[in-house]
């Protein structure tokens, strides 16, 4: 061969193990947070908590909320905390359903505790409507503090004042929850993401607790000092559809720190279709796209004043916001090495599965444990987050005695399973799975409101599995900011499942 | 009202010794996840030990 092609055939050979190396980086790094839970009970913010009530006011938008609202309000209201210390202002967004009935009948039952705030023009989105009760709070000097919710969750009873305790501390700009689905009895799409959360929410944001840098507070328990909230000047974000990741960075910019306290729990009812799911999730992953950019010059840049600059942060932040890319990269590399490189392909797709089941394990056997009591309902969907296909690939890399001797011998004796085609034709399609899968996860959202849709598609989630479906998403919304396209509030609709048992 | 923990009758809505056990449990539910997180590497040693006893 010539010298030129040998260099050219070498150059190209490591850049594809770099590829297929950048598909493990997200495995270890999810691996890694997630181990960090470990240390939470030594690393936290409890020796700073003093019994603390401030006057708290609870800012509610609400659009076309009727269904869910009473309840909620009901919820608050039995908090343990003190009655005198506790408002609630309902932004609504110029509501079309019975919103403001059940505003009215509210106020009378718990007068000036529910005070209900009209906006005549709405759909600006929830930035606008939260803005439209904050400039009316800041300009009275009751509230001490801000506790945004949505209308929906429902607050377990000591979940406030558990979080008000960490704002004793001066230092504390503001406080989050945890956020659990809390849909009863539950699909199999609200079973995921009650999945999902306990690793997303229960998990991560102790680790983040850890290492003094918080993502994202949740949208539904947002809790700020007063102080905090002039500080990032008493408005929240509108130019992005991520408006509280916006406020959780800008609170610690301002040099105030952001705490989780996994012990406050909310319930939340949560998208039950695949098309609801992709909307929610769509707006959330086009927000965090905006936010990146915006805080362009903040990534791997340490400061003082916070942790968001640091090397782990980052390093967690871009390995989800970059999954989709590396679930490519690491197809393209084993394509690539396939015809370039059999064995060395074959070697490294080994190295990523047996990586890849190494943190399914971890992560599933360990998220489960974290929050038992929702571990029992959802444990299925745990084993299949990653769907079927790939929990096989999984097996077979971990025992591959099973499917030599026992599957293929099977097939073998039908007449499948032999022949170079077939094992050329099974080997590419595992090598090509990691980028396949969001593909098929896409057809899943395609197919969901046609006919026979519903079973199919969840069916196909199944077995494409739900982890490729917010990949799926996550790369929808890379094209969507890339194309400019038209930022819309697509709110996700509530109807009143969330049960506290 | 405000921050000595009174509700609008006057009286507290958690003791100083109420918050301080409520924080306790906290720390220790807390540092029992370590246990529960070796509970996981063990099901991954195992996992690992299986693997290289079935492809020697």
């Amino acid at each position: 061969m010539e010298p030129v092609l040998v260099v050219l055939a070498s150059g190209a050979r490591w850049l594809l193990v770099g590829f297929v190396m950048a598909g493990a980086l997200p495995l270890v790094a999810a691996a890694w947070q997630i181990a960090l839970v470990a240390v939470h009970g030594w690393r936290n913010h409890y020796a700073e908590c003093r019994p603390y009530f401030p006057r708290v006011a609870v800012l509610i938008p609400a659009w076309n909320e009727g269904a869910v609202l009473g309840a909620s309000i009901d919820r608050l209201m039995r908090l343990d905390y003190p009655e005198d210390a506790l408002r609630i202002y309902v932004v609504d967004d110029a509501s079309t359903d019975q919103t403001p009935e059940v505003l009215a009948a509210k106020s009378d039952e718990y007068p000036g505790r529910v005070v209900h705030l009209r906006r005549e023009k709405g759909g600006e989105g929830k930035a606008h409507t939260l803005n439209h009760g904050l400039a009316i709070l800041l300009a009275d000097d009751w509230m001490e503090a801000l506790l945004v919710m949505d209308a929906d969750v429902i607050y377990t009873p000591n979940s406030l004042r558990w979080m008000t305790r960490h704002l004793a501390d001066p230092t504390v700009g503001a406080v989050t929850a945890y956020i659990k689905e809390g849909s009863k009895p539950g699909s199999t799409i609200t079973k995921f993401i009650a999945f999902e959360y306990i690793t997303a929410q229960a998990a991560a944001r102790r680790s983040q607790n850890v290492f003094g840098a918080m993502a994202c507070l949740a949208g539904g328990a947002q809790l700020h000092s007063r102080e905090n909230l002039v500080a990032i000047g008493g408005r929240i974000d509108t130019t992005s559809l991520a408006e509280d990741t916006f406020t959780t960075f800008l609170t610690q910019l301002n040099g105030r720190r952001v705490v989780f306290e996994p012990h406050a729990e909310v319930l939340a009812e949560e998208p039950d279709s695949i098309n609801g799911l992709w909307k929610q999730r769509l707006r959330w992953a086009r927000g965090n796209v905006q936010l990146t950019l915006r805080f362009k010059n903040l990534w791997f840049r340490r400061s003082r004043a916070h942790g968001l600059g640091d090397a782990s942060f980052g390093l967690f932040w871009f390995c989800l916001f970059l999954l989709p890319l590396f679930m490519i990269a690491a197809s393209i590399g084993l394509v690539g090495l396939y015809f370039l490189d059999f064995p060395l392909a074959w070697t490294l797709f080994h190295a990523l599965w047996i990586t890849n089941a190494v943190t399914y394990v971890f992560i599933g056997v360990f998220a489960l444990q974290i929050d038992p009591g929702t571990g029992r309902r959802v444990w299925l969907h745990a084993l299949m987050f990653p769907g079927l296909v790939s929990v096989l690939i999984i097996l077979y890399t971990c025992f591959p005695p099973l499917f030599d001797v026992g599957i293929a011998g099977l097939l073998r004796q039908v007449g499948l399973g032999t022949g170079p085609v077939w094992s050329a034709g099974l080997t590419l399609f595992i090598y090509v799975w990691l980028a396949a899968s969001m593909g098929a996860a896409w057809l899943a959202k395609w197919i969901e409101p046609r006919r026979w849709g519903r079973p199919l598609s969840v069916a196909l989630v199944w077995i494409v599995g739900y982890g490729p479906l917010l990949c799926a998403v996550t790369f929808t919304a890379y094209v969507k900011e890339a194309r400019r396209a038209e930022m819309t509030w697509d709110k996700t609709e509530k109807t009143g499942k969330v049960a506290l048992s | 009202m405000g921050q000595d923990g009174e509700d609008g009758e006057g009286r507290p809505v958690l003791t100083p010794q109420q918050h301080a056990d409520e924080v306790k449990h906290a720390v220790r539910t807390e540092r029992n996840l370590a246990w529960k997180a070796l509970i996981a590497v063990e099901a991954v040693v195992i996992i690992v030990l299986i693997h290289a006893i079935l492809v020697r």
